[in-house]
């Protein structure tokens, strides 16, 4: 047995230049031995324990199963993004390819990414989009790179195209399916699964890593956090009553009692009226209401 | 003053273009309406009409309205002004190859050499006649020997060679293109016309009145030698191949078009230009053109390897369901190579390749299809993100520290998704609640946002609500149309 170990770490040794951290081994990962793969920080310290490398790779296709759009997978990437621009050298582009809504630009201001590195493909075809990622991983010159594909199948042959590209680049690639995708197998390296539970919090599932066994599971928690947020109370709400009027500015649509009222005076509200109620309770206190 | 002379074989035609600015904005001397072109709240030109109703150049905006008050105005554009003389001037070159632009309305030809060819001058100064009529420019035109001289005929609009002499003897001191205090001066001592300079000995004109204008006088006599710079007509590739038989599938002269490449690499390296973008012509057996595909190209090199990638990747697009027989190159947008300095020590940025890929991808999907966001200061949502395609001239990437971020504390919108819709999605209401996929959880809110009462009034109050999944939007209820609207998501 001794002399079979032997003879396959000379095989392994014999391939070592061209294999070049491919080849990962059990034993190597049970004594917490680790590849140098390059990786970024993902910004949320539950999913940074469960990811090999302390990070999303980089090199490697990174598959993203989601069930609907907009649960908080964009989310999940702009601390990893807002990382990858703050490094002064080298690339900064960011290409975002078939995004099934327009991102915000407010909103991404206001997270602290340049807006001026983010650049958008809008394509016809699936096949455009597999092609458009493609062509932008082997150009080497952007920092990261997002695709959209959705529900379409792609076979593996694209993906291994694809991940063999990403391979050669440096640049971060992530690449968001369908969740039921997922179920077939694919050449990318990492395939993770995320989910959104009722109380908009991300769990995540790790199906497969580079470097390592898969099948973590971790649960984050967003920024901003509206997971302890109740719902309103409903004198908040618009009250519908029909005989408003805007155009006369007598609103009623508001009316708390607090509010003094004078008499035969119309009661004026200032037009910019914010009023927000933020009951940070833990959701077992109170009677769920939904 | 005029001494032995040989005989001079040159013709100098001096294109006075009158109404430049009214031309240049495609408005004609004798058309309907009165029309006015201001300048620096003064009129600076105007058309026949406006001038029968007693109004000049150099007259008040507001005296020329209360004189005509159907008066239209315009701007004057001096950017259009300069280009339509420069597109004149490129005209001009059929005629003759020196063509110099004197003043901001002045095109000097010298045509003598080109009189053979057109067999007289007559006839070519008829051709260009012609051709001004069918720009519908106005010009007056001036024929003498001397540039200087056919400057001051353009102004009687004199065309006869042979006269010339006798005509600017007639030119009035006005004429002569001197400034106003030589002319006040010049009158004063009694002339009216060239004639009566011409009797005086140069000494005593040199004491008088200094060198500029014996110089002038000299050179308008043409003792003096007076050389005008031409101009030189921009750089153009045209390169063809033709086949003996009719071609359907480009596969077969894959090699005629990197030949026909590699020449305008070759071409633009050769004259330090870099090409900007080149058009592909189809032809018919006879001569007849099918279709031109323009391809553009935003990088700073010239590599035939990337023009014919970017070609294969245009042609593969477009459907040969046609026979041709010859196809041509040609590039009218080449321009100076610009030379621009790199810091030793900062590492070399990517955006070379990163111009190369953006030329992929658009020759590809279209130019339509890249885009950048920027962000709007509007109170609408729906406005505030900005789509515009891609800027392929100012791919760029600035360093760090270079760039300013602004924060504005006071941000228009308060919890912005990163998702937008582009249209707001109306939500099914159940008793004036909003659903989707399931009764939703109005969690945080209201904001309101009240905008565009000069257009029309939209009032929204916007709410972050939860779905039953847990998915996050962003909501508002509509106090104009009284409905719930989807309009973001949480992504």
């Amino acid at each position: 047995m001794h002399d079979d170990t032997k003879n396959l770490d000379k095989l392994i040794a014999l391939f070592d230049d061209s294999i070049e951290g491919k080849l990962w081994r059990g034993s190597h990962a049970k004594q917490g031995i680790q590849n140098n793969r390059k990786s970024i920080n993902t910004g949320y310290e539950s999913l940074n324990k469960e990811l090999h490398g302390q990070g999303w790779p980089l090199g490697t296709i990174n598959e993203v199963g989601i069930t609907q759009n907009g649960i908080g997978e964009l989310r999940l990437l702009i601390p990893a993004l807002r990382e990858l621009q703050n490094i002064s050298s080298g690339q900064r582009q960011i290409i975002l390819i078939a995004p099934p809504k327009q991102p915000f630009a407010p909103a991404l201001v206001k997270e602290n990414i340049h807006l001026e590195s983010i650049s958008i493909v809008k394509t016809k075809t699936i096949k455009d989009s597999l092609w458009a990622a493609e062509q932008s991983l082997i150009a080497n010159c952007c920092a990261a790179v997002i695709c959209w594909t959705g529900k379409h199948k792609i076979n593996n042959h694209d993906i291994r195209r694809l991940q063999l590209a990403s391979e050669k680049a440096q640049s971060w690639s992530v690449l968001f399916r369908h969740s039921r995708c997922l179920e077939a197998p694919s050449a990318s390296g990492l395939r993770i699964k995320i989910n959104c539970n009722s109380h908009s919090k991300l769990e995540v599932n790790i199906l497969k890593q580079p470097q390592s066994w898969g099948g973590q599971k971790c649960t984050v928690s967003l920024a901003p956090h509206y997971e302890n947020w109740q719902r309103l109370s409903v004198d908040l709400l618009p009250v519908h009553s029909p005989t408003s009027d805007l155009v006369e500015q007598q609103e009623k649509i508001y009316q708390p009692s607090d509010l003094p009222t004078f008499e035969g005076q119309n009661v004026a509200r200032p037009n910019a009226w914010h009023s927000s109620v933020t009951v940070m309770a833990p959701l077992s206190t109170l009677k769920t209401v939904h | 003053m005029q001494t032995e002379k040989e005989p001079l074989t040159q013709a100098w035609l001096c294109l006075r273009l009158t109404h430049l600015s009214l031309n240049s904005l495609s408005f004609e001397f004798n058309s309907g309406s009165p029309i006015a072109i201001t300048y620096q709240q003064q009129v600076w030109q105007c058309n026949a009409k406006a001038l029968t109703s007693g109004i000049s150049e150099g007259m008040n905006i507001s005296h020329a309205l209360i004189l005509n008050p159907e008066l239209q105005l315009h701007e004057r554009n001096a950017q259009l002004e300069a280009k339509k003389l420069q597109n004149l001037s490129y005209w001009a070159y059929r005629y003759t190859s020196l063509v110099s632009l004197h003043n901001e309305n002045l095109l000097l030809l010298e045509i003598g050499r080109s009189s053979k060819l057109f067999n007289s001058l007559n006839k070519l100064i008829n051709l260009i006649k012609q051709d001004l009529s069918t720009f519908k420019i106005d010009a007056k035109l001036g024929l003498a020997q001397t540039p200087k001289a056919s400057i001051v005929l353009s102004q009687l609009n004199h065309q006869k060679l042979n006269n010339s002499y006798i005509a600017l003897a007639k030119a009035k001191i006005e004429h002569l293109e001197q400034d106003y205090k030589t002319s006040q001066k010049l009158h004063h001592c009694g002339f009216q016309t060239l004639n009566d300079i011409k009797a005086i000995p140069q000494s005593e004109l040199g004491s008088r009145f200094g060198p500029n204008l014996l110089v002038y006088l000299r050179q308008l006599w043409g003792d003096l030698a007076d050389p005008q710079t031409g101009i030189t007509p921009p750089e153009t590739f045209h390169a063809r191949a033709d086949f003996s038989e009719p071609i359907r599938n480009i596969t077969w002269i894959q090699q005629q078009f990197d030949r026909l490449l590699d020449d305008l690499v070759h071409f633009a390296q050769s004259r330090q230009l870099i090409c900007r973008g080149f058009r592909w012509h189809f032809y018919h057996e006879n001569n007849h053109l099918i279709k031109t595909v323009y391809i553009g190209a935003s990088t700073g090199k010239n590599s035939s390897s990337a023009f014919k990638e970017l070609t294969n990747l245009t042609l593969e697009n477009t459907k040969f369901d046609w026979e041709f027989s010859s196809i041509a190159l040609s590039s009218t947008h080449l321009l100076p190579i610009k030379l621009f300095n790199d810091d030793l020590f900062t590492p070399p940025s990517k955006q070379e390749q990163l111009q190369q890929l953006v030329d992929k991808l658009v020759s590809r999907l279209g130019h339509s299809a890249i885009f950048d966001i920027s962000e709007k200061n509007e109170h609408l949502p729906e406005f505030a993100n900005e789509y515009s395609p891609i800027n392929r001239e100012q791919i760029q990437e600035t360093p760090n520290h270079y760039q300013t971020r602004l924060i504005d504390s006071k941000a228009t919108f308060k919890d912005e998704p990163l998702w937008l819709l582009e249209k707001p999605r109306r939500l099914m209401q159940h008793n004036l609640e909003p659903l989707l996929e399931g009764r939703l959880n109005i969690i945080h809110g209201p904001n309101r946002i009240s905008s565009h009462w000069w257009q029309a009034q939209q009032s929204r109050d916007y709410f972050i609500a939860r779905q039953r999944s847990g998915r996050l939007l962003w909501i508002f209820f509509d106090r104009v149309n009284r409905n719930w609207f989807l309009h973001g998501l949480y992504a």
